[in-house]
């Protein structure tokens, strides 16, 4: 079984460049990102807490490639470290999203009625508050830890898979797929979880790198903000904060490096999900990027 | 077709509907806090007298249904409360700093839509082309852009290596008055008072903050626009008119005007996130509008002014969704009557 998956997958992979350069050259940035990461520990002369007092705010050289902070701490190594962040709150973010609104919108979709009109009321309501802005609310009332940008993020990628979900429950509805099962004497729970449920969530997998752009934006809105994240920590929105006044006097480093990798991860994701888009002929249920949001 | 009235009644309901739920959601931003209200509002150590009269007239004894019903005719009324930190009315606040994110915004979109759309259109029409890569490439790259990284280096390159424009400290130089306010746009208040100095200040403090948010917006809609006019290209009536020989001019706009109602509906769905994009601008620029005031108040967990601002952007936002509706509708009568 898991020998299949993995010959599968790796057919799936080689014929990628031929079918979708986008998405191989999005998977390729991911990898590297991934890959870059794990090597840091070992593979890297610094580490991101290191403080070499000799080399304060040095520009980057071949010592320090991207440079040295205000401490002395060598910001090539800080930039790979906070890919952790990058990857992980992002993720599980996304994941929350879809434990939480994936069931919602299946349940909805199957009653129909006035749960479903209300369900999509009440996301067009919230809708019109910029999801951004409503994610940053959030953490800044239930208070600052890493646990509630997660929560915070996590709640309005649920109104988001939520969405997604009733949609392709309503269309499968009209192509007759449910009245079939129904009619072949399933119960509306074996339906649900037999039939809807694997359908459906294999085509809303195709939103997963649109969304996880959107998480990472907003995350690294939060710690450039200054709400949610750690001060100090290596999240590349807090060490873009970090380096804004010091920009301004004139070391750019230790701002715009941080900068440029989340701008490369959220152009990969990007990437990426336009080659999935291509590849099923499915058009984006919602933009993901720095203007992207929680459709209405 | 069902009555106006009818239509017009259920749109209403929707309408209230809408606005309940946005304020509810403000309303449990507060509930969400692990802060006592009592210690929130009246300071770590509130005496007796202070207490009750807090109790007394935020209906703190009563059920939450009551607090609810009773925050939703103050806010609806207008009355956002006051802040944490400053103590000043939330609403006046925001009203003060509403015509410098207006005037922000409408410079950007405008723009925007100067960029976005004969790029998109351009794309379009030469699908698979160098040019039409190019375009895509950059739109894709606009969307993974943070707006607050395209701030800086916008900074960097123009600020601080090339010394062409200001530094980024609001909507004009520090060491000038601002012009009295007649639009509140300080732009068009010198204009109108034929202040040369206070003018070409104000228009050097637009440049960045417009051009940021103008290219974050004409990449959104680049690949909208080329989206929409792709679909146009494939129509059996754009088929027929390319066969008649018509000029590339009168394409062009026979596929623009049938694009037109998808590319509204997506400008239209992307306002809100919009309203976040220009806060985020406004934040790097210490542009001093109603978003960099909502940020800020984040940061500080000022609650009363993070929930008027949440409120604030939601009515916004349902109001241009309103508006947008109702030009459409007049649009399409306009259409099927000709």
């Amino acid at each position: 079984m898991i020998g299949r998956v993995v010959r599968r997958l790796g057919s799936l992979l080689r014929g990628l460049p031929r079918r979708s350069l986008a998405a191989s050259f999005g998977l390729l940035i991911l990898v590297g990102f991934a890959a870059v990461m794990a090597a840091r520990p070992i593979a890297w002369p610094h580490g991101p807490a290191q403080v070499d007092t000799a080399h304060i705010l040095k520009a980057p050289s071949l010592r320090h490639p991207l440079g040295t902070d205000a401490n002395g701490r060598d910001v090539a190594a800080r930039v790979m470290d906070g890919t952790r962040y990058a990857f992980a709150v992002p993720l599980a973010a996304v994941l929350l999203g879809i434990v939480l609104g994936a069931p919602v919108g299946l349940i909805a979709g199957l009653v129909g009625g006035f749960a479903d009109l209300l369900l999509r009321r009440l996301i067009m309501a919230v809708g019109f508050i910029p999801p951004l802005l409503l994610a940053l609310a959030l953490v800044a009332a239930m208070g600052p830890s890493l646990r509630h940008v997660v929560i915070a993020i996590g709640l309005l990628e649920a109104m988001f898979f939520a969405r997604a979900m009733r949609a392709e429950v309503r269309a499968m509805h009209e192509s007759g797929f449910i009245q079939g099962a129904v009619a072949m004497g399933n119960a509306l729970p074996r339906l649900a979880l037999l039939h809807l449920l694997p359908n459906t969530l294999a085509r809303i997998a195709g939103e997963i790198p649109r969304r996880v752009a959107w998480a990472l934006g907003t995350l690294a809105v939060m710690g450039f903000v200054g709400v949610g994240t750690a001060a100090d920590s290596t999240e590349w929105g807090e060490m873009v904060r970090e380096g804004v006044a010091l920009m301004y006097a004139g070391p750019w480093w230790p701002a715009i490096f941080p900068g440029l990798a989340l701008l490369l991860l959220g152009f990969g994701l990007q990437l990426l999900a336009a080659g999935i888009s291509d590849l099923t002929g499915r058009r984006p249920a919602a933009l993901g990027g720095a203007m992207g949001g929680v459709p209405h | 077709m069902d009555q106006p009235g009818r239509t017009i009644l259920r749109l209403l309901g929707l309408a209230v509907f809408l606005s309940l739920v946005i304020v509810a959601i403000s309303f449990l931003l507060i509930k969400l806090g692990n802060t006592p209200p009592l210690v929130l509002l009246g300071g770590p150590n509130p005496t007796p007298e202070v207490q009750a009269q807090l109790v007394g007239d935020y209906g703190l004894n009563q059920p939450a249904v009551i607090q609810f019903l009773r925050y939703a005719v103050r806010m609806l009324g207008g009355e956002f409360g006051r802040s944490w930190l400053t103590g000043e009315a939330v609403a006046g606040e925001l009203f003060v700093r509403l015509p410098a994110t207006v005037e922000l915004m409408l410079y950007a979109v405008l723009l925007g839509a100067l960029i976005g759309v004969p790029t998109g259109v351009a794309a379009a029409f030469n699908r698979g082309s160098a040019e039409d890569r190019v375009v895509r490439g950059g739109g894709l790259l606009g969307e993974a852009m943070p707006a607050f990284l395209l701030a800086l280096l916008l900074l960097l390159v123009f600020f601080r290596w090339l010394e062409l424009a200001p530094a980024p400290a609001g909507r004009i130089s520090v060491v000038l008055t601002p012009p009295p306010t007649i639009t509140g746009s300080y732009f068009i208040d010198s204009v109108l008072m034929q202040d040369s100095i206070a003018t070409r200040s104000a228009l050097a403090q637009l440049i960045l903050p417009v051009t940021t948010l103008a290219l974050l917006i004409g990449a959104t809609l680049t690949l909208s626009v080329r989206g929409a006019i792709l679909t146009q290209l494939q129509t059996a009536h754009f088929a027929y008119a390319r066969a008649q020989g018509m000029s590339r001019e009168l394409l062009t706009v026979i596929a623009l005007r049938g694009a037109a109602p998808t590319i509204w509906a997506g400008a239209n769905r992307q306002f809100a996130a919009l309203l976040g994009t220009t806060a985020v601008v406004e934040f790097v620029f210490a542009w001093g509008g109603v978003g960099q005031y909502g940020l800020d108040a984040m940061v500080k967990a000022d609650l009363p002014a993070v929930q008027g601002f949440i409120l604030m952007t939601g009515a916004f936002a349902l109001l241009v969704h309103a508006l947008a509706g109702v030009v459409r509708r007049i649009a399409r009568l306009r259409f099927t009557r000709a």
